[in-house]
């Protein structure tokens, strides 16, 4: 199993946000997790990326690593992300000073490093990432652009789904990624996440709308309620959802 | 105070022989009456001086230097960059090159307001009066320079201890025109205080970009005067990093004298060990449709001290003014101190106005953001500190991340911002 959560309690000032939460990944996997605002979806996604603001106060969550089960919570954010685990950010943050290109490239170089496999210097790296830049529709001035410097929200997203295609997580997590994208922005990005589907990996997306679901099929859908997962299904669920709302669930 | 004001009124007698006119004269007066109004004080009490630390300047009698040098043009591809030498008596400069409609002269004629001499600002008494000292840039109107001029004041060729030093930039943009001026002060090894003073006057529709740095040492004590007048639809701006220095003191205006005319102030000031710096900043909105930003950060470690006050004035008939401010600042230490004030007085209803002020560590979620992609907590602190500071000059062009970009990474590993 790639990644199991076991009775996750956290809280964030004191205040419980997730109260119990169990779910299961297995490689090849795609998860859906839906539920109405401040239910907890984006603290589960920062929990398991390790967000500093958020303390875990019970259970247990696990990732294998080299077929071992190891305990995800005593590592630090880089560390879990060296080991493969990626969260695109609901609003990714801008970094002046430092180029696109060069934050790629010291990022790949860090996983791979861990990884065993080779680093990349810039000639090797431009013609990789330029390839991966197709994919998410990104010119190419990107690249020299400071990170997230002056994109627009669209950019900001695709451009989180260009790390996911450089860094090649076993397992991401896509935190509504798909808020505040237009319908054409929205079919890049998801056409981006299904190039990047593995038999090895697994993608859980977070997010409000049905919408994105359309385009990337999700294997399980759960919804999400008060600091708990309340309702599993297949991708009916989520049309449910879209035509009944939460309330018949709760 | 008063070993300053002594050694002033020496300089400005001996200085009134190398000019002409009527004023020569005026510059002696002039200097006698401002050190019988400051100089017997023990320092200036007002909130303009509240907070600096006059124990921290050399309490010994200035000296000229006693050799003086010659202002040159450099040959530079890529500016027309002069190096100003020429501390004690004014000397003719050698132009080698330069596009018509621009004029550079090492002596300083252009007339500058004398009652500004009699403001709340002593070092800007002495700043304002010696105007043969210096260089007067002149640019015709619709001349709209391709190369930028860089301005190097070399105080490091300075032997001697103690010394004092008067620069005067003057540069006066006529309608139209376009101009970026880099000014570089080099004070590593300088031992006294450096007042300098740049007076920049911009006609309708000129646009003057400055990019300025201070690089001082242990024994080095800054005082950087800056004026501007914006003219109808100007647009003036000026970008400044003070360095790592022992003491610095800014005190910089604009007045934003004719309609639709832009100012803009961005600086970041980096202090280590006991570093003292005190930035006063005023931006004066005279009439309506103008517009003004401020940005200044500054970053502290060690026990230094840093001083931010921002005045933003918007007169009563300055309707549809338009003004942002923001302080931020980072502390690296606990012993590290910084008071600021932004300030708004705005005497007209219909204006846009906001100001803040912060102090604190690294952004908790920028480091995450980072740490998220593999980047160790200790790396992740280091570029942040880094994008703080880049983060005023980053869209600028590639002269201008040159002119400051390894200077501000040194600095940076100098206060240990990780």
């Amino acid at each position: 199993m790639l990644l199991n959560i076991e009775d996750l309690h956290a809280t964030v000032e004191d205040k419980p946000v997730l109260k119990g939460i169990d779910l299961k990944i297995e490689p090849g996997q795609v998860h859906a997790i839906m539920g109405p605002n401040g239910s907890g979806k984006s603290t589960l996604s920062k929990v398991v990326a390790g967000h500093p603001s958020y303390e875990v106060t019970g259970g247990k969550v696990s990732f294998e690593i080299n077929f071992k089960d190891t305990d995800l919570l005593e590592l630090d954010p880089d560390e879990r992300a060296r080991e493969g685990i990626f969260l695109a950010f609901q609003y990714p943050v801008e970094v002046p000073g430092v180029t696109n290109l060069e934050f790629l490239m010291t990022s790949y170089n860090a996983l791979a490093k861990h990884q065993g496999f080779p680093e990349m210097q810039e000639e090797a790296f431009l013609p990789f990432v330029k390839e991966k830049m197709k994919m998410v529709q990104m010119r190419e001035e990107f690249l020299y652009r400071s990170v997230n410097g002056g994109f627009s929200g669209g950019e900001k997203k695709r451009n989180e789904i260009l790390q996911m295609a450089v860094l090649n997580p076993r397992l991401a997590f896509l935190d509504e990624t798909d808020s505040g994208l237009d319908i054409d922005a929205l079919k890049i990005v998801a056409e981006g996440v299904n190039n990047l589907r593995s038999k090895d990996n697994g993608i859980v997306l977070v997010t409000h709308y049905q919408r994105l679901l359309d385009y990337i099929k999700p294997d399980f859908v759960h919804v999400l309620s008060d600091g708990k997962i309340i309702k599993s299904g297949g991708p009916e669920l989520a049309l449910k959802l879209e035509s009944e709302g939460y309330d018949w669930i709760q | 105070m008063e070993n300053i004001f002594r050694s002033w009124t020496e300089f400005s007698k001996r200085q009134s022989k190398t000019l002409r006119g009527p004023l020569a004269s005026g510059f002696v007066k002039l200097a006698e009456e401002s050190a019988n109004e400051w100089g017997t004080k023990p320092y200036p009490r007002g909130e303009a001086w509240k907070y600096v630390n006059f124990r921290e300047l050399p309490q010994t009698h200035f000296r000229w230097p006693e050799e003086d040098g010659v202002t040159t043009q450099v040959a530079d591809p890529n500016f027309y960059t002069f190096e100003v030498r020429n501390f004690v008596t004014p000397q003719p400069l050698n132009v080698a090159e330069l596009p018509p409609g621009v004029r550079v002269q090492s002596e300083v004629t252009a007339e500058q307001p004398i009652t500004r001499a009699l403001s709340d600002n002593p070092f800007e008494v002495m700043a304002t009066s010696f105007y043969g000292l210096g260089l007067q840039i002149d640019i015709d109107s619709g001349v709209q320079l391709k190369k930028p001029i860089k301005i190097i004041i070399d105080l490091d060729k300075l032997s001697g201890k103690d010394l004092f030093i008067h620069q005067n930039i003057s540069i006066g943009m006529k309608e139209k025109s376009a101009a970026q001026v880099f000014l570089e002060i080099r004070g590593e090894a300088f031992c006294g205080l450096a007042n300098i003073c740049l007076n920049c006057e911009l006609g309708a529709a000129a646009d003057l970009k400055v990019f300025s740095k201070e690089k001082g040492g242990p024994q080095s004590h800054f005082v950087v005067n800056l004026q501007s007048t914006v003219g109808e639809s100007a647009n003036f701006s000026c970008h400044d990093i003070t360095l790592p220095s022992q003491w610095t003191r800014h005190n910089f205006s604009v007045d934003l004298r004719e309609k639709a005319s832009m100012g803009s102030l961005y600086g970041a000031y980096l202090n280590d060990k006991k570093n003292f710096s005190d930035h006063h900043t005023s931006i004066r909105h005279s009439v309506g449709a103008t517009e003004s930003r401020e940005d200044y950060r500054g970053i502290l470690s060690g026990q230094a001290q840093a001083v931010f006050n921002g005045k933003v004035y918007i007169a009563a008939n300055a309707a549809k003014s338009n003004s942002e401010q923001i302080n931020k600042n980072l502390m690296l230490s606990s012993d590290a101190e910084i008071d600021t004030k932004p300030e708004l007085q705005i005497y007209n209803d219909d204006v846009k106005a906001a100001h803040g002020a912060t102090v604190g560590q690294l952004d908790e979620e920028q480091k995450f953001y980072l740490q998220s992609r593999g980047y160790t907590a200790e790396r992740a602190s280091q570029i942040l500190s880094k994008a703080f500071v880049y983060g005023l000059f980053d869209r600028e062009s590639e002269q201008v991340q040159d002119f400051y970009g390894s200077d501000v990474a040194n600095s940076l590993d100098r206060l240990g911002a990780h």
